[in-house]
């Protein structure tokens, strides 16, 4: 119990952390960050629900208005803006990457990784995502996902980085990758 | 950690929270339904006032607090007007001052011990169906104090990297500080098993 309680904890502040990298604003003022790598590590080595409960645990703070969001932003706006979708599939997609992670244990962890990132962390996400934007922003579904293609490229740059960070912590520290082993 | 809440008091702290999301929620509802130009206008005039009267020093940490959605603002009326769509951009863009504008209203005048309250309450029924949250409030501290804790271990590790590297660390911090992060957890939960023995 203890031992969960500190990792979600944890998982959500390193999320949070992530974000102070410095970040790229792009078109409809949803900007590009590390946080989403946080979301994809959250989920594959936490494994399901302590990784979807981390990123959960952070878009409540966000909203409760700690600013734990990329650029220091937080509040209850971020909900009603065009990002508000993403954030909300945050942990969902950690969820889902960690489901993923904890149904292959036995294939390379870069492989699944790479897919639980790209699934989980990618899939997942847009699909709150641009239907979020398609509420707020009264555009069709199709100007709103040609338009969030911009974002695919950063993201599958952070799709591979998880996946390289998760072959890391398996090769050195396997007891940590949770998903693998609980 | 410091929150979004505003340091000059105000009329809207004395207001319960759960009024304050109510309210929110209620007008947010209502103004997406809406259609009329005059009727959004009157609102966002009734919120502008709502933001002047506690005066001019929370109003300008009210425009400072929104300056961040402002690009955005434009991108969006720059797209509707390339569209040929000004009136239906600008109709869209009243409706998003009016639900941001308000919701940042309520971040800035509800203190971050009250909401938290607000949510051990709310989770509480859950209890009788053996889903026991009163850990939450610890959670919530711990992720608030370890945010700087990880940001002073990035900026060290960043600072040993370039004492060895003329090329930018990028990426390859990541992975010790997801190792920090690891070793920092279970410190946290040999101290928080510490603490309830002691406790029960």
């Amino acid at each position: 119990m203890e031992r969960n309680i500190a990792y979600i904890a944890l998982f959500a502040a390193l999320t949070a952390a992530l974000g102070f990298i410095p970040i790229i604003t792009l078109a409809f003022g949803v900007p590009i960050t590390a946080q989403t790598l946080g979301v994809m590590l959250s989920g594959c080595i936490l494994g399901s629900w302590r990784g979807g409960l981390a990123s959960l645990l952070l878009i409540v703070l966000i909203a409760l208005g700690v600013p734990l969001l990329a650029g220091g932003r937080g509040g209850l706006g971020l909900f009603f803006s065009p990002s508000g979708g993403f954030l909300i599939g945050w942990p969902i997609g950690a969820f889902v990457c960690g489901l993923i992670m904890e149904h292959f244990r036995k294939t390379h962890p870069f492989a699944i990784g790479l897919f639980a990132s790209v699934i989980g962390g990618i899939i997942v996400v847009y699909i709150p995502g641009i239907f979020g934007m398609y509420l707020v922003l009264e555009q069709t579904l199709v100007h709103i996902i040609y338009s969030v293609m911009i974002f695919v490229p950063g993201d599958l740059i952070k799709a591979i980085i998880s996946s390289l960070i998760i072959m890391l912590l398996c090769k050195y520290r396997p007891e940590s990758v949770i998903s693998r082993n609980g | 950690m410091l929150s979004l809440n505003s340091p000059i008091k105000t009329p809207y702290h004395n207001l319960p929270v759960v009024w304050k999301l109510a309210i929110l929620s209620i007008t947010t509802i209502i103004v997406y339904q809406l259609e009329n130009h005059l009727i959004l206008t009157a609102l966002f005039l009734v919120l502008f006032l709502l933001k002047l009267i506690p005066g001019v020093d929370f109003f300008k940490l009210v425009i400072r607090n929104l300056t961040p959605i402002i690009p955005f603002m434009v991108i969006i009326l720059l797209w509707h007007i390339f569209t040929g769509a000004i009136v239906q951009g600008m109709v869209l863009l009243v409706k998003f001052m009016i639900v941001i504008c308000l919701a940042n209203l309520v971040t800035m005048t509800s203190q971050l011990d009250d909401m938290i309250v607000l949510i051990e309450k709310l989770v509480k029924p859950l209890r009788k169906i053996g889903l026991d949250l009163s850990f939450l409030g610890l959670t919530f501290g711990l992720v608030i104090r370890s945010v700087p804790n990880l940001l002073e271990i990035t900026r060290r590790l960043n600072f040993s990297w370039r004492s060895r590297s003329l090329k930018r660390p990028t990426w390859r911090l990541v992975f010790p500080l997801i190792c920090f992060a690891l070793d920092d957890a279970d410190h946290v939960a040999e101290a928080i098993k510490a603490r309830r023995s002691i406790n029960s």
